[in-house]
């Protein structure tokens, strides 16, 4: 279970839809901690657990391991 | 005026605060008073803590400071996870999934709405380390599992309670996978006592303040929290600080597992990087995000001013980045019962390693770094019933920039007493016959390693079956800034019948001496367990050499390390120790010497 796809590449808050005998998680693509109900889709469709993690990864991960890293 | 956002003076804030930490404090004495079992009833393996609606931490009280971390996001986690909406006055939630915010699988957290005036004002929430959980080996600890399924009964969010009533199908489930339901039904029961006396007291903190003047108070002592925390981080020097560890199983050869971590201090922020560390093993060393966010932030409190409010304020400038799948944040299926208690002391010991580069006087060497896990099982032949038991042991912390590390005391992420001899014979057919400190087990150093201990256990019964997880008996605790390391941990088996120690490996065939279930043994056997001992701080030739023979002759420290690992050269007559001041000299001068040859 995940985001509905014709969503994924907009960014914005999505609300995961869990079937009820779903008991797996996912985590947050930049800290690790696990998104429970609500997850952030970025640009680039990766999902994050807060807008703030979104600008991390972009800001602090990206510069120090991304391809382009210096 | 405090400069909060609702401009709640300080008397307020201190008075709010301390009956809301009173209240975690009142669940604490319940917990204590209600257990079935030793590890909740001598050694306090859990916290209590209150939230907002939001699942927003107010207060906790760290009985067990390894949790702290792990509810600060269970609780929240698991409100957003099952939604408010779907709860109502009397229901208890439970789960111990160490995916959803655990830290690992007998840590079972349970939750309770507290309502006023018919609305949700906030949860009371305990976690706490349920001594038997089913699994693999008997004591909820499975030391050689790789997969989580291995490690017991695992509870996604449950209700345990409904309106009230008990939910009969879970506590059905409960009771026929633990092997010990008599203690798991008194110590579920400790659980909901104590957040029955949490939710009656926070109604009468309500009744005082009003649901909307509580909001506004704690609003404010979390943004108290939040910058007094900022203003400590920003008097450390801004940087970016490395360090790397690892951990080992005492297989042959050892096997090891890498943490490393990146530590930014960037104006008033830490944020605590672990990408790099190694993949997530086939072994219960795996931390969950919990493990690894306790740790960092029991760390960073440790250099901080003790009496910042501990609520959700304190950590907000604090960020921890563990990547899924690796070693700091286990994903499923991974294994991880020992995390907790040995991964967890070592990430801590990481932590401050990276951050002893920016604040060297705050910071302190490693710890023992193991709770020295002991577990065992059986049929009690006085009682004819099921016995568990979760066995840690204290070991040396390490030294610090102004003393000595503490001796004989348990991991400081678990602050656990250990059982009471008294209790511990009482209770299980083993017999103690020796327990002491270990003589020259803490690192040499300017400010000597905490010693650790000694322990032999007889077994006085048919057939007890025994399972054990260690860490720290393969690498040293490490020492800082020249100092030595602590001793290493050791855990060996004296048949009976026979004179000499052995360790698992020799005795039983096991893979490893430092990981193993379900041995079994018998009248007479011997256990001995020798903790690990805490690394020094600073060179040990500079210590104070009057230090050096007060330890001799305390029996901490041997004549002959005296000599090789401090330069301190003793004489002994009739009980009493000297020392020989000119080849003290001259040995400390052949140590910096050799010392400056080295740089």
């Amino acid at each position: 279970m995940s985001v509905d796809e014709k969503d994924a590449i907009v960014p914005g808050w999505r609300k995961l839809n869990w079937l009820w005998w779903d008991t797996h998680v996912i985590n947050c693509q930049m800290c690790g901690q696990m998104i429970p109900r609500d997850v952030w889709v970025a640009q680039d469709g990766l999902e994050f657990c807060t807008e703030e993690c979104d600008g991390l990864y972009r800001t602090y991960w990206l510069p120090r391991y991304g391809p382009n890293r210096k | 005026m405090t400069g909060t956002p609702n401009g709640t003076d300080q008397v307020t804030l201190n008075v709010v605060y301390n009956r809301l930490v009173g209240i975690c404090k009142e669940m604490g004495s319940t917990m204590m008073r209600a257990a079935y079992s030793p590890i909740f009833s001598e050694s306090l393996d859990f916290s209590c803590v209150v939230f907002d609606r939001d699942g927003v931490m107010l207060a906790q009280s760290e009985f067990s400071p390894a949790q702290v971390g792990a509810i600060r996001f269970v609780v929240k986690w698991l409100i957003a996870e099952i939604g408010d909406d779907m709860l109502k006055p009397g229901d208890v939630v439970i789960h111990n999934d160490p995916y959803r915010g655990g830290v690992h699988m007998p840590e079972h957290v349970v939750i309770k709405a507290v309502y006023f005036e018919d609305e949700i004002f906030g949860y009371v929430a305990n976690i706490a380390h349920m001594s038997e959980i089913g699994g693999l080996a008997p004591g909820g600890f499975a030391a050689t599992a790789t997969e989580v399924y291995q490690e017991g009964l695992r509870l996604p969010p449950v209700w345990l309670m409904r309106g009230g009533e008990y939910v009969q199908d879970i506590w059905r489930v409960i009771m026929t996978n633990h092997r010990a339901p008599r203690y798991s039904w008194g110590d579920l029961h400790a659980m909901l006592a104590s957040l029955n006396v949490a939710e009656r007291r926070l109604q009468e903190v309500l009744e005082t303040y009003g649901a909307e003047g509580l909001s506004t108070i704690c609003a404010d002592l979390m943004a108290h929290a939040e910058r007094w925390m900022r203003a400590e981080i920003r008097a450390m020097p801004d940087g970016e600080y490395y360090f790397e560890d690892s951990i080992s199983n005492a297989t042959d050869p050892p096997q090891e597992d890498w943490f490393r971590l990146r530590v930014v201090i960037d104006g008033g922020g830490v944020i605590a990087d672990f990408t790099g560390s190694d993949p997530q093993g086939l072994h219960v060393m795996n931390c969950t995000y919990g493990v690894t966010a306790s740790a960092v932030y029991n760390a960073v409190l440790q250099l901080v001013d003790n009496d910042i409010p501990h609520n959700d304020g304190v950590y907000r400038p604090i960020t921890v980045i563990a990547p899924p799948g690796t070693v700091v944040n286990v994903i499923e299926p991974g294994a991880s019962v020992a995390g907790n208690t040995e991964t967890h002391p070592r990430l801590w010991a990481i932590v401050l390693g990276a951050l002893a580069q920016a604040v060297p006087e705050r910071a302190a060497a490693a710890t023992g770094g193991s709770s020295s896990n002991f577990l065992f099982g059986g049929t009690h032949p006085d009682t004819d019933q099921y016995y568990v038991h979760y066995h840690l042991e204290g070991v040396g912390w390490g030294g610090r920039a102004d003393a000595d590390g503490n001796s004989n005391q348990v991991v400081p992420n678990g602050n656990c007493p250990n059982t009471p001899v008294e209790i511990f014979e009482t209770r299980y057919p083993f017999v103690q016959t020796a327990y002491r400190l270990r003589r020259d087990s803490g690192g040499p150093g300017k400010h000597r390693g905490g010693l650790s201990t000694e322990r032999i256990m007889e077994v006085r019964t048919d057939d007890i079956t025994v399972s054990a997880v260690f860490n720290g008996m393969v690498k040293k605790p490490r020492g800082l800034f020249g100092a030595g390391g602590g001793a290493t941990s050791e855990l060996t088996v004296k048949r009976a019948g026979t004179d000499q120690f052995l360790t698992f490996r020799d005795a039983f065939g096991t893979r490893s001496n430092s990981r193993f279930a379900n041995i079994r043994l018998t009248h007479g056997d011997q256990v001995m367990i020798r903790t690990p001992g805490g690394g020094g701080y600073g060179l040990p030739w500079e210590r104070d050499v009057e230090l050096v023979r007060q330890d001799v002759e305390e029996d901490f420290v041997s004549v002959a390390a005296a000599a090789s690992d401090y330069g301190v050269v003793m004489m002994e007559s009739d009980g009493e120790f000297t020392v020989d001041n000119r080849a003290t000299a001259a040995r400390r001068a052949e140590m910096l010497a050799a010392a400056g040859e080295e740089e």
